[in-house]
């Protein structure tokens, strides 16, 4: 859209303002920072998360809603500058051992997490004769405590899973992995218009619907993790839940009819389990004969009603 | 929770499509709800297909501090209940003390202000409503003038302060002694002060000798505490609904507060240059504590703080030092 002459002007002016409030409120100096250095700070948080085109209406919104002191913190340590070091352990050494704590549940686990962290965030790594912080990649969207225990928590998950695959062969042993029964070849026979129907309604979720079912269904989150994650009431999350099942069936239900299949043969389609299909489906269904029903008209998502 | 059929499970599990990952900031800021609505929708796009960001996320949820429960709602914890709750807690202190000096026959109790209690008149009903304890609810029933001319004038002066370590200990048994369970007494003073577990006693310091204080009256009637959150950018929020809604608290003073350590209506809050202070009534009031250790004053930063009742607690100092208190921070002692 062609912004009005005014109306960039403005911004155009706004801007350099803007910057300079915030170099204000970010306490750079402290750190030895300059403004020109904090405008670039500024330029490349803008890069990475608004397209080129951006407005400079847009730019001032992103800009405001910055975290500039820790940003400017995290830069000035992640820089070697000894006085942000000074300040990042006094906020956040202690809460570096708690958040390892939280995320690992078990004291030497969450003591490696937190070293391991820390040493990054340090930059033992060197690159070129620089040290590389992992600090210098924080950018200010959300709170630099909420970024380090987010940071931590990938961590976790990453040494996890690389844990996972150095499992010994005693610890397999114990678990039992090498009397696992071979799995048997996918012998799943779902009937395609099941699948068409279930996909074209899935489609139609909006992503908060969605990511509240696959939260519950496929990661069993609990109610309450979900809701604190969405900042609602668990019962929210619970009616939601209960709503978009509902419609989703109804929603699949159509759909089988308008592929073809009876009322009877598309429910019986949605309820059989598909782990336990070894049985053509089809065949099944093919018994009946029931007309197909077009009747229902399935309700838009609840997103969108 | 409704069952959804496998057929869609498997269908949903079928189409994750995770291309790359969320970087931290986009998915801390998502946490954190500081993202506009237009990337929350693409934070939130990306998270319904992918398991891995959509783990991290919940992985990455901040810790909800866990304090002594509260029974009431915030209400409650006005004024006038609990000016009903301090004399119902005196009352139950005096039925309790001379309960104790019947059973165990003569007590002195002789005090100089000591209020008796009229043989002859009905103790004053107390409107304590019922949620505050389940036999406050109930009337008081007239005092039977028999039973009322044994009792050997218990007093109110006997109420113990915090300070007073002697009528600490006359008053402690009393709350939570076998009394009162065949004397017939007990239909007589509205609430049961005797019947507070041991565990909630210990929870909320109720067996410590602040028993008429307004903050035991919190405590007795207490189930759902107020949870708090300090942002990093040193605001104060407070939730009486378990974190549904939140309130910003305005701060005691303009220092920097790096940590906050609560326990059900006690909050202690420190900061910047030893910066402390203390609320008793969650938050409404506070209290600036000047800690001193050996003549030296707390002047550094306290960045670790924990506190097991409103009594005990430990700082911990920018330089790594323990600041310990076993009295509500009236004095310190530096490990």
């Amino acid at each position: 859209m062609a912004r009005s002459g005014v109306q960039s002007d403005a911004e155009d002016r706004a801007l350099p303002s803007v910057v300079a409030e915030l170099y204000a409120k970010s306490r750079g100096q402290e750190f030895g920072l300059t403004r020109e250095g904090f405008a670039h700070i500024l330029q490349e948080v803008r890069k990475k998360y608004l397209p080129e085109g951006a407005s400079q209406a847009e730019t001032l919104t992103l800009y405001s809603s910055l975290h500039v002191e820790e940003l400017v913190l995290a830069r000035a340590c992640a820089a070697g500058e000894e006085r942000a070091w000074q300040a990042f352990l006094t906020r956040y050494r202690e809460k570096l051992y708690e958040i390892a704590t939280y995320i690992a549940k078990e004291s030497s686990s969450s003591r490696e997490l937190a070293d391991s962290i820390y040493a990054d965030l340090y930059g033992i790594r060197e690159r070129g004769g620089e040290r590389l912080s992992k600090l210098a990649s924080y950018m200010g969207r959300g709170s630099l405590e909420g970024w380090l225990r987010t940071v931590m928590a990938q961590e976790y998950i990453n040494s996890y899973r690389r844990r996972r695959r150095l499992v010994s062969l005693d610890e397999e042993a114990e678990q039992g992995v090498q009397f696992v029964a071979a799995v048997p070849p996918p012998a799943r026979t779902v009937d395609p218009r099941l699948t068409a129907a279930t996909d074209e309604a899935l489609a139609e979720l909006s992503p908060e619907d969605r990511f509240v079912l696959a939260s519950y269904y496929l990661d069993s989150r609990t109610l309450a993790q979900i809701a604190r994650i969405l900042r609602v009431h668990e019962s929210t999350i619970s009616r939601k839940l209960d709503k978009l099942a509902a419609w989703l069936r109804r929603r699949i239900l159509a759909g089988l009819g308008r592929r073809g299949m009876s009322r009877r043969q598309a429910k019986e389609a949605l309820e059989v389990d598909v782990r336990d299909l070894e049985i053509n489906v089809r065949t099944v269904l093919q018994g009946t004969a029931d007309p197909p029903f077009f009747d229902k008209k399935a309700e838009g998502p609840l997103a969108k009603g | 929770m409704a069952e959804l059929p496998t057929s869609i499970i498997e269908r949903l599990r079928g189409s994750e499509k995770p291309t790359g990952h969320l970087d931290p900031d986009l998915i801390s800021a998502f946490v954190e709800n500081s993202l506009n609505p237009a990337d929350r929708n693409r934070v939130l796009d990306h998270l319904a297909f992918c398991s891995q960001c959509r783990e991290i996320s919940t992985l990455c949820l901040p810790e909800i501090p866990v304090a002594a429960p509260r029974s009431t709602a915030s209400t409650w914890f006005s004024w006038p209940v609990l000016r009903w709750g301090v004399v119902a807690a005196c009352l139950l202190a005096a039925a309790a003390l001379s309960l104790r000096h019947r059973a165990s026959q003569p007590l002195e109790l002789a005090h100089s202000n000591a209020l008796e209690l009229q043989p002859s008149a009905a103790p004053p009903p107390v409107p304590v409503p019922e949620a505050s304890s389940p036999a406050a609810g109930k009337p008081a029933a007239p005092l039977p003038p028999g039973n009322a001319s044994a009792l050997p004038k218990p007093t109110i002066a006997h109420v113990p302060k915090a300070d007073s370590g002697d009528e600490d200990e006359a008053v402690i048994p009393a709350t939570s002694g076998p009394t009162g369970s065949s004397t017939g007494l007990e239909q007589v003073v509205p609430g049961r002060a005797k019947e507070v577990r041991p565990e909630d006693a210990g929870r909320a310091s109720l067996a410590t000798a602040k028993m008429a204080s307004s903050e035991t009256a919190f405590a007795t009637t207490a189930e759902h505490a107020p949870r708090w959150t300090l942002n990093s950018d040193g605001t104060l929020e407070r939730s009486f609904d378990a974190g549904t809604t939140w309130e910003t608290i305005p701060l005691p003073s303009p220092a920097r507060f790096h940590v906050l350590s609560a326990y059900g209506m006690f909050i202690w809050l420190g900061g910047s240059s030893g910066a402390l202070y203390h609320s008793t009534d969650a938050g409404e009031h506070w209290r600036r504590v000047a800690a001193v250790a050996n003549g030296q004053a707390l002047t550094e930063d306290v960045i670790g703080m924990e506190f097991t009742d409103d009594d005990h607690g430990v700082l911990t100092t920018a330089t790594n030092q323990k600041w310990v208190t076993e009295d509500c921070g009236q004095s310190w002692q530096k490990k």
